[in-house]
């Protein structure tokens, strides 16, 4: 099969292929899954969010203006859906503690969803060690920074598309991956560098 | 960009560690950096942290959640190419005013025939006993509405 363009699947989304919408998904899917299910560090949610993802596309395709940035797109959707169910999580955590008294954790510790079924080993057990401390550390990040490094990361938006998803200028970006690196060489000190 | 800050270096640093600076940017880092230990040290700093996060691995989702968002979206995609967005668009003033002639139809059907009732003598004291009932529902009600403003129980 050819490799079309994000614009020339969208163009064929529009005139009514599902197929193409499917090649969107699969061009997209793991990206933003990875993205959501390291900001919402956890995995219903993560879930949740990447259908909403897929069916507000599906739903606004006719918005969509072809400018090359479906990419773009899709993740601001993402982005908004993000954090749309940070918003209804702590709004369901006011209402338990109203009602139970108590907040009750939701976030699953991400190094566990990491180690369960979802990820891969490590080929080493080094670097099962560094990845298991990262994964923590990310878990760390302030939540700007963690969409900036999880954007970089593991969708690989290039810093312009992240600027451009988040609506901040690229400066901010930058300085954004700038202190979450340095946050995580402080928190990892020197069992990593 | 020859002079640059360290805080301005610092973000060109993150640009060139990513392999998103070009040539001019990479130029102007180094002329930074090899004047300024503390920059130098930073962006070596950054390239080992990028060295080793890329060893964090990626998550995978359920085949089953994948085609049942496939097959969802097959559905919306499919919903909306049956009716183009210039269809959906005409069909909005289309339906309103379908709406307003079939109101409209239904209101002159059931118009009375002429302008006012006729009313025969008999009918006519049917009325003023109908009139007389009502004015003292409204005289009661308004003493009902006095007395609570008063603060008084009416019952």
């Amino acid at each position: 099969m050819r490799d079309y363009s994000d614009d020339e699947l969208a163009a064929l989304v529009k005139d009514g292929s599902a197929e193409a919408f499917d090649l969107i998904i699969d061009r997209y899917y793991r990206m933003v899954f990875n993205y959501l299910l390291r900001l919402l560090a956890n995995k219903e949610d993560a879930e949740d969010a990447l259908q909403d993802v897929f069916f507000r596309a599906a739903g606004a395709m006719a918005k969509y203006r072809m400018e090359g940035k479906l990419k773009s797109w899709i993740f601001t959707i993402a982005n908004n859906a993000a954090i749309t169910k940070i918003r209804q999580r702590k709004r369901r955590r006011v209402v338990r503690g109203f009602m139970f008294g108590h907040a009750g954790g939701e976030e699953e510790n991400p190094v566990d969803l990491i180690a369960d079924e979802s990820f891969e080993p490590a080929k080493t057990a080094a670097n099962n060690e560094i990845r298991r401390l990262l994964e923590a550390a990310v878990d760390s990040l302030s939540f700007d920074q963690k969409q900036v490094f999880t954007l970089r990361h593991f969708s690989g938006l290039s810093f312009k598309e992240i600027s451009k998803v988040l609506g901040v200028p690229l400066n901010t970006a930058l300085g954004r991956m700038y202190y979450a690196n340095k946050k995580l060489k402080k928190i990892l000190g020197d069992e990593l560098l | 960009m020859r002079n640059l800050t360290c805080e301005k270096a610092r973000s060109l640093m993150v640009l060139s560690v990513y392999g998103e600076a070009d040539g001019e940017c990479e130029d102007s880092l180094s002329g930074h950096t090899l004047k300024c230990p503390g920059c130098l040290a930073e962006q070596k700093n950054l390239e080992k942290m990028h060295v080793h996060t890329k060893l964090m691995n990626t998550a995978e989702i359920p085949e089953a959640l994948l085609s049942g968002i496939k097959a969802k979206c097959a559905e919306i995609t499919a919903g909306k190419s049956r009716t183009p967005l210039s269809r959906r668009l005409l069909s909005r003033p289309v339906y309103g005013l379908t709406a307003a002639a079939v109101a409209l139809f239904v209101l002159v059907m059931l118009r009375p025939a002429g302008r006012m009732m006729e009313i025969s003598p008999a009918g006519y004291e049917d009325y003023r006993l109908i009139d007389a009932e009502l004015v003292k529902a409204e005289n009661l009600l308004e003493t009902i509405h006095l007395d609570m403003f008063a603060g008084l129980d009416f019952f």
